[in-house]
C-alpha cells in the first residue's frame, strides 16, 4: 500500500446512526464507494493533543473508467483504499498499488 | 438481552480503569441486567460488585481472569463448588507465583519452626501469578470457560491464523470442561485492525468444533472518558513514560460497557448473546450472606456455646463487683448477653477470650481496646481492662440487635511477641483456618503524584523532590497543594495534565497490602471462602479487607502489636531485674498524685498518646486531675473534637471559666460528663437516639456518618430526618437544628469514649513508669521506640530526667538497652551495641558470646577474637565503644585498621610455624594521633550513632550568646510576678499578643502541618536545654519556605505561654547555617563539616553577621537562581 496523508473531500450518507461515506473526490475525480471491508478506530496521545482516528478500508469505483483502448467491455476496477476521520475531516491514508 | 460476561474493574490492580459500582450503575443506565466481574488473577472487588449489583437490581456474576498456560481464561463461578474451586485455583497461582504450593502453607502435626516460615521467592525472580493445565483439571465442573478477549491464547492464535494449534488448545479445553454448557468461544472486537478478520475465523473455528460462541467485549472501564486513566494505569504497570508505545497498552477507547446494540454492529451473530444470557441465568451465588461464620470455639462437653458463656461471666461478676454495684452489672450482662446470643456470636467472644487468656498464660501483655471496651461481656471474660459500668459506657456502640456483621474487638499485644500469639492462632484453630486480612492500598496524594509523575517523564529527582514536598492527603485534594507542586515542576500544561490525572487517580486502588493486624478465624477452611495469597514479607492473607470479611459473614479478630505495650512489659522486666520490685501495672490505684503532677507539668514526653507538643499544649490548658480527666484528654485531641470547636468550650466549661448550658434539657443525661460539649462517638449515637428519635441501627449509621468525612449528601438528609424526630419529641426547630449543627460538626475521626479509656489505661502505666522508675522506662521506651521523636531527642530526655546515658561500650554494651548501676548506686542507661550503624543483632550477639569466655583486654584482643569485617571493626572504633581499650577512638581506628590489614594477610598466608606466630599488633605500628575535637567527636557520634554525646548546640553556644539567641530553657523563666506569685496551673500568661519577642535556635525535631491546623506549620526546635514549639502562619511559611526545610534554624517571634508549657509564634526565620558551622572544623547538624567563609555564608544562606553581632537576612540570594544550598565536605 502507498501512503498518501492528504486532506480529501467525502460525501456521506447521514442516514443511518453511523454516517458512512458514499463517494469521495481524489485528484479531480469522484470515486463511488463500493465496499466497506473493515473498520477501526485508532486513539492515542492524550497526554498532548488527543486525537481519534476512525479508519475505513473500502473498494471504490472511479466514476468515469479509463479511457484505453480495446477495454471498452472490461468491468471497472475497483481500487482498495484507506481512510480515515479525525477531528478536522478526512484524510486519506493509503491505496492499494 | 445480554450479559456482559467479561469485565475488569480497578481491582485488577493497574489492569482496570473503573470501580465496580461505576460499572454497576452503567450497566442499569444501559438496560442490562446481568454483569459479572471477571478481575485478572483475583476475586479482590467481587463483594463490593455484588453489594453494587444487589443494589441497583443486577444479577451479579462471579468470576476471574485466571492465567493458564501463559495466557488468560475466563472462569465464571455456577455454585458454591465453583467458587471454592476457583478460590483454590487462584491460591495456587499466587503461591506458584512466589515459588511456593500450597504444602508451604501447611505445617502437618508439629509446631512450625523457623525453618517452615514461608520464604516467598525474591522479587526479581517472581512472575506473574498462573497455573497449569494440570492444576485446572478437576477443579471445573462448576465453573464456566470463556476462552479469552484478545490475550486470550485462542483469540492469539487464531489471530496470527495459527489454525492446528488453535483447534488443539480448543480441543484441550473441551477435555476439560466437557459439558457443552461449560465452554464458549468468545467472541470480540474491539475496533482495532485485526479484530474484523480474527472474529471471522474464531467464529468459523468455533462452528468447525462445534464449541459454543458468546459475544464480548472484553471491558476494562465503564465509559470511554475512563480509557484515559486505563492507559495511564497499563503505563505505570509497566513502570514506563506515556510517550512511550507498548504493545500492552490500548490502541483506542473501545473496550468499554457497550450497549447491545452497539455490540451487535460489530458480532451479528445471534447465538452468541443468546448465549451470554444462558450463561447468566445458570450462574447462582450468593457470597454475602445473612448469617456470620464463626470460628470454633473450645467448649467444654455438657455445654453449649450459651451455657459456657453465662458461666464464665457468671464466675467474674462475682470477683470484678463488689455487691452493692453487683445487681446492675448483673441486669447489664444480661441485657448484653441476650443480644449477643441473638446474634450467635457466643463463639466469636469465647474465642477472643481463649487467645486473652493464652497470651496472660505465656505472660504476653495485652488490652482490649475499641468499642469492644463497651461491653460488659469483654470485661468479664479479660478481654478488655476498662469497666463498662464505671465508666458509663454504652454497649449500643459496640453491638446492638440491629447490627449486621460482626462487632470489631482490638486487642493489644506486646509488639515483639506478637508474632508467637499469631502462630499459637494458627496451631490452635487450623493453619488453613486462619489468614491476615487485606488492606487496600488505593491512590492517596502522595502516591499518585509519584505515580503520575512518573509516567507523564518526569526525572526520579523532581519525582522524589515533589513526594517529599506535600503532606499526604486525599488525591481529589491535588489543587489545594497547587503552589509547592508547581514550585517543583514548574507551570506548565504537562503540570495541569498532572493535577487532572492525578485527581482521576483518588480512590483507585493500587495494590494490596497486608492489615495492620486483622487475623480472620474461620471454622471451615478460609479458601471457600477467599483465595489465599502470600504478603511481599512472607504472611498469608486473604484477597478481602476488613468491610468485606464483615460481609461475608467471616470473623476477624484484631491481634495489634503495640509497641507501647512490649515498653511496658520491658521496663516491668528491667525494674525486677535492677531494682528487685515486682510492678503489676493492673492493680495499680489510678489516682497517685505523682503520676498527675508529671501530667500537669506537661513533660509528657515518652507517654503514650499524650506526647506530641499540641498534647502538651492542651494538657496545661486543661491540668487533668484524675483518670476520668485523662480519658478526655485523649479524646479531646482528635481531628472530630478539633475541628468541631469541642476543644476549648470544654476546657473553659471544665475549669469552671464559663458556665455549662445545654441546647436542650434532654441532652443534659447524655452530655453532663462532658460539660454539654459532644466529647465521644456514643454521644452522638445517644443524641441521635434519644434526642432525635431514630431507632439504634439508624441511630448506629447516622454516627458512622459523621465520623467519615465522605457524603455530604447522605448527612444533609438524614440531618432532615434528624431534625424531623427531634421536633417530634419537643424540641423546637431552631434547637434541633442547632443540635444537628453541632453534631454534624464532629465531622472526621473521633474517639469512643470506651477506646479513649483503655487507651489512658496505657497513659496512666507508663505516665507512672516514668514518674517512680524513670531509669528502666527511658530503657525501654529507647529499646521500642513507640513515639516519634527520634534518639537524640529521647537521649537529652533522660538526662532531663536524671538518667545519664552511657555510650556503647565493647565490654559492657549487649544486644539491647539496659541498665547499670553505678558506685554511687545511681542507675544509668547503658546503650546496646546495635545503637551503632552496621552493627546488626546478629553481629552484636557474636561480640556477647565472645565475650563470654572473658572481658576484650585490647583492640587485638577484640579483633582476634570476634571475625568482623573492616567496615563493622571502623564503625565501632569510631562510636567510642573501644575507647577504654585503646585510650581513644582515633587510636581504634587506626589499630582496629591495621590489624584487619594483618589477619586478612594471615588469611591468604597461614603461618606455617604458629609457635613463632608474631603478635598482629607491636607499638610501631601506631604513630602519635592527635585527639579528636569536640567537634570531630560529635560528628562521628552522630556517623556511627546517630546521637551525639552532647547536643550540638553546645558547640554553637558562645556565639548565639554573642548574638543574643536565647536558650529554650530561659524561655520557661519568662513568667509574670503576679502569676509566679499566684500561680494558677494551666492559665496562658502569654498569648501571640504580649507576650516577650525571644530569639531561638535548635535543631528542628518534629516537623508537622496537621490537615486541621488551617494550613498552620508546627516546629519542634531543641537545643542544649530542652525543646519548644513553634508556630508558622501560611505567609511566613511561603516566605521563608527555604529556610524551614533546613535541619536548624534560628526563629524570632513573640512567647507564648500556658502553665508550664512555652511556645513561640513565629514572625521570622534564618537558617542557622553560618551561625552554628560556617567555619572551618565545626560539624554541620548533617554529620560532616561545613567549610564556609563568611562571604559564601551570606551567598548561599542569605544570613550576614554584622560587625555589631546582628544577623542580617538577605531573603534574595545574591545568587541567580540561588537555591539555599550549603557547601559541605
Amino acid at each position: 500500500m502507498k501512503s498518501y496523508q492528504e486532506p480529501i473531500d467525502v460525501e456521506v450518507d447521514d442516514g443511518g446512526k453511523i454516517a458512512l461515506p458514499t463517494a469521495l473526490h481524489w485528484r479531480r475525480q469522484r470515486f463511488r464507494v463500493h465496499k466497506l471491508i473493515d473498520r477501526w478506530v485508532l486513539q492515542s496521545r492524550w497526554w498532548e493533543r488527543e486525537e481519534k482516528r476512525v479508519y475505513l478500508l473500502m473498494e471504490v469505483l472511479p466514476e468515469r473508467a479509463p479511457e484505453t483502448k480495446g477495454a471498452a467491455s472490461q468491468p471497472l476496477a475497483t481500487t482498495t483504499i484507506e481512510i480515515y476521520r479525525n477531528d478536522y475531516g478526512w484524510v486519506l491514508s493509503r491505496v492499494v498499488d | 438481552m445480554f450479559a456482559h460476561l467479561h469485565v475488569r474493574s480497578w481491582f485488577s490492580f493497574l489492569s482496570g480503569g473503573s470501580s465496580p459500582l461505576a460499572l454497576v450503575q452503567r450497566a442499569r443506565e444501559l438496560g442490562i441486567q446481568s454483569l459479572a466481574l471477571t478481575d485478572r488473577n483475583g476475586l479482590y472487588g467481587i463483594v463490593r460488585f455484588q453489594k453494587a449489583c444487589c443494589y441497583y437490581g443486577l444479577r451479579a456474576i462471579t468470576g476471574a481472569e485466571v492465567v493458564v498456560n501463559d495466557h488468560p481464561l475466563v472462569l465464571l463461578v455456577r455454585s458454591e463448588r465453583g467458587y471454592r474451586d476457583l478460590c483454590r485455583l487462584l491460591t495456587d497461582a499466587h503461591l506458584g507465583a512466589k515459588g511456593l504450593t500450597v504444602q508451604d502453607l501447611l505445617f502437618a502435626g508439629d509446631p512450625p519452626t523457623d525453618a517452615d516460615k514461608i520464604v516467598p521467592l525474591p522479587t526479581d525472580q517472581r512472575e506473574g501469578p498462573k497455573v497449569d493445565i494440570e492444576q485446572l483439571a478437576g477443579r471445573c465442573s462448576d465453573l464456566i470457560c470463556l476462552t479469552g478477549g484478545r490475550d486470550g491464547q485462542l483469540w492469539q492464535l487464531t489471530a496470527r491464523r495459527a489454525y492446528k494449534p488453535a483447534q488443539q488448545w480448543l480441543r484441550t479445553l473441551r477435555e476439560l470442561f466437557p459439558t457443552r454448557d461449560q465452554l464458549y468461544v468468545e467472541l470480540v472486537h474491539g475496533l482495532l485492525p485485526e479484530d474484523g478478520g480474527a472474529l471471522r475465523r474464531l467464529y468459523e473455528l468455533a462452528e468447525r468444533e462445534q464449541v459454543p460462541v458468546v459475544a464480548s467485549n472484553d471491558v476494562r472501564y465503564a465509559e470511554p472518558a475512563h480509557w484515559k486513566r486505563y492507559d495511564l494505569l497499563t503505563c505505570i504497570r509497566l513502570i514506563q513514560p506515556v510517550a512511550e508505545p507498548h504493545a500492552e497498552r490500548p490502541r483506542n477507547a473501545e473496550a468499554y460497557l457497550k450497549s447491545e446494540q452497539q455490540l451487535r454492529r460489530l458480532i451479528p451473530i445471534d447465538a452468541a448473546f443468546d448465549n451470554s444470557l444462558r450463561i447468566a441465568d445458570s450462574c447462582r451465588l450468593n457470597i454475602v450472606p445473612e448469617y456470620i461464620t464463626p470460628p470454633a470455639a473450645k467448649v467444654p462437653e455438657k455445654h453449649s456455646a450459651n451455657s459456657y458463656l453465662i458461666q464464665l461471666c457468671d464466675a467474674s461478676i462475682e470477683r470484678l463487683y463488689p455487691k452493692p454495684e453487683r445487681p446492675r452489672a448483673t441486669r447489664q450482662m444480661h441485657e448484653e448477653l441476650e443480644v449477643i446470643s441473638n446474634l450467635k456470636l457466643e463463639e466469636f467472644f469465647l474465642v477472643v477470650h481463649e487467645v486473652v487468656d493464652e497470651a496472660r498464660k505465656r505472660g504476653i501483655r495485652c488490652a482490649g481496646r475499641g468499642s469492644a471496651a463497651n461491653s460488659i461481656i469483654a470485661y468479664l471474660l479479660g478481654i478488655t481492662a476498662v469497666d463498662p459500668i464505671h465508666h458509663n459506657l454504652l454497649f449500643a456502640r459496640f453491638l446492638h440487635g440491629g447490627r449486621k456483621g460482626t462487632p470489631d474487638i482490638d486487642v493489644d499485644f506486646d509488639a515483639d511477641r506478637r508474632d508467637e500469639i499469631i502462630e499459637w492462632m494458627e496451631q490452635r484453630f487450623g493453619i488453613e483456618q486462619t489468614a491476615m486480612t487485606a488492606t487496600l492500598i488505593t491512590y492517596k496524594l502522595r502516591l499518585a503524584l509519584r505515580d503520575v509523575a512518573k509516567a507523564l517523564g518526569w526525572p526520579m529527582l523532581k519525582v522524589d523532590e515533589l513526594s517529599q514536598s506535600i503532606p499526604s492527603d486525599h488525591a481529589s485534594e491535588v489543587l489545594e497543594h497547587r503552589e509547592p507542586i508547581v514550585r517543583v515542576l514548574g507551570e506548565s500544561p504537562l503540570t495541569e495534565l498532572l493535577f487532572k490525572r492525578v485527581a482521576d487517580l483518588a480512590d483507585c486502588p493500587r495494590h494490596l497490602g497486608l492489615h495492620v493486624g486483622g487475623m480472620v478465624l474461620c471454622r471451615k477452611a478460609l479458601s471457600n471462602f477467599s483465595p489465599v495469597q502470600v504478603s511481599a514479607n512472607g504472611v498469608k492473607m486473604v484477597q478481602f479487607d476488613k468491610d468485606d470479611i464483615e460481609a461475608m459473614g467471616l470473623v476477624k479478630l484484631d491481634v495489634l502489636g503495640l509497641r507501647m505495650m512490649a515498653c511496658l512489659s520491658e521496663s516491668i522486666e528491667i525494674v525486677k531485674r535492677h531494682e528487685g520490685i515486682d510492678v503489676d501495672l493492673d492493680s495499680l490505684p489510678i489516682d497517685d498524685e505523682g503520676v498527675f503532677d508529671l501530667i500537669q507539668s506537661s513533660k509528657t514526653m515518652t507517654l503514650f498518646q499524650i506526647e506530641s507538643q499540641g498534647q502538651m499544649h492542651l494538657i496545661a490548658k486543661n491540668q487533668p486531675q484524675c483518670f476520668d480527666d485523662l480519658v478526655s484528654e485523649v479524646a479531646l485531641f482528635r481531628p472530630g473534637p478539633l475541628q468541631g470547636g469541642m476543644v476549648h468550650p470544654f476546657i473553659r466549661r471544665r475549669r469552671g471559666w464559663e458556665k455549662v448550658s445545654y441546647d436542650h434539657p434532654s441532652l443534659e443525661p447524655i452530655l453532663a460528663d462532658t460539660y454539654g460539649v459532644i466529647l465521644y462517638q456514643e454521644q452522638i449515637l445517644e443524641i441521635a437516639h434519644r434526642f432525635a428519635g431514630m431507632p439504634l441501627d439508624v441511630a448506629d449509621n447516622f454516627r458512622q456518618l459523621t465520623s467519615k468525612r465522605h457524603d455530604p449528601e447522605k448527612l444533609e438528609l438524614m440531618g432532615q430526618q434528624f431534625i424531623t424526630g427531634a421536633i417530634e419529641r419537643g424540641a423546637s426547630r431552631e434547637v434541633a437544628e442547632t443540635v444537628f449543627e453541632k453534631v454534624s460538626h464532629f465531622i472526621g475521626y473521633g474517639f469512643c469514649r470506651s477506646h479513649a479509656a483503655a487507651f489512658a489505661k496505657t497513659v496512666y502505666h507508663s505516665a507512672w513508669m516514668k514518674c517512680y522508675h524513670p531509669a528502666a522506662h527511658m530503657a525501654a521506651f529507647m529499646q521500642h521506640r513507640p513515639g516519634f521523636y527520634n534518639l537524640m531527642t529521647l537521649e537529652e530526655e533522660s538526662r532531663r530526667c536524671g538518667v545519664p546515658v552511657r555510650l556503647p561500650d565493647i565490654n559492657d554494651s549487649g544486644i539491647r538497652y539496659d541498665l547499670v548501676r553505678t558506685n554511687d548506686g545511681q542507675l544509668v542507661i547503658q546503650k546496646p551495641l546495635t545503637t551503632i550503624k552496621g552493627i546488626t543483632e546478629e553481629k552484636a550477639q557474636q561480640i556477647a558470646w565472645a565475650r563470654m569466655a572473658g572481658h576484650f583486654t585490647s583492640v587485638e584482643n577484640f579483633a582476634s577474637r570476634v571475625h568482623l569485617d573492616r567496615d563493622a571493626l571502623d564503625v565501632i572504633a569510631r562510636s567510642g565503644a573501644l575507647d577504654r581499650l585503646a585510650g581513644s577512638s582515633r587510636r581504634a581506628l587506626w589499630e582496629g585498621r591495621v590489624i584487619a590489614n594483618r589477619l586478612n594477610e594471615v588469611d591468604h598466608k597461614p603461618p606455617t610455624n604458629s609457635l613463632f606466630k608474631l603478635p598482629l599488633l607491636i607499638e610501631e605500628d601506631v604513630p602519635e594521633l592527635k585527639p579528636l575535637t569536640d567537634a570531630e567527636r560529635i560528628s562521628w557520634d552522630y556517623q556511627t550513632t546517630s546521637t551525639g554525646r552532647v547536643h550540638p548546640i553546645i558547640l554553637a553556644r558562645r556565639h548565639l550568646n554573642n548574638l543574643g539567641i536565647q536558650t529554650v530553657e530561659s524561655c520557661y523563666r519568662y513568667t509574670p510576678l503576679e502569676a509566679a506569685a499566684q500561680p494558677d496551673k494551666g492559665e496562658t500568661y502569654y498569648d501571640n499578643h504580649n507576650g516577650p519577642v525571644v530569639n531561638i535556635a535548635g535543631i528542628v525535631i518534629v516537623r508537622q502541618r496537621p490537615p486541621t491546623a488551617k494550613g498552620f506549620m508546627f516546629i519542634t526546635l531543641e537545643d542544649e536545654t530542652g525543646f519548644l514549639q513553634c508556630v508558622l502562619n501560611p505567609k511566613l511559611q511561603e516566605y521563608c519556605y527555604q529556610t524551614l526545610i533546613k535541619p536548624a534554624i534560628i526563629v524570632r517571634g513573640q512567647l507564648q505561654a500556658t502553665g508550664k508549657w512555652r511556645g513561640i509564634v513565629v514572625s521570622d526565620a534564618w537558617p542557622l547555617e553560618g551561625v552554628f558551622g560556617g567555619y572551618s572544623g565545626f560539624p554541620s547538624a548533617r554529620g560532616d563539616q561545613d567549610h564556609l567563609d563568611d562571604g559564601e555564608r551570606a551567598i548561599a544562606t542569605g544570613v550576614v553577621i554584622e560587625s555589631d553581632g546582628r544577623i542580617v537576612k538577605q531573603h534574595q540570594p545574591a545568587v541567580a537562581g540561588g537555591d539555599h544550598q550549603r557547601q559541605t565536605s
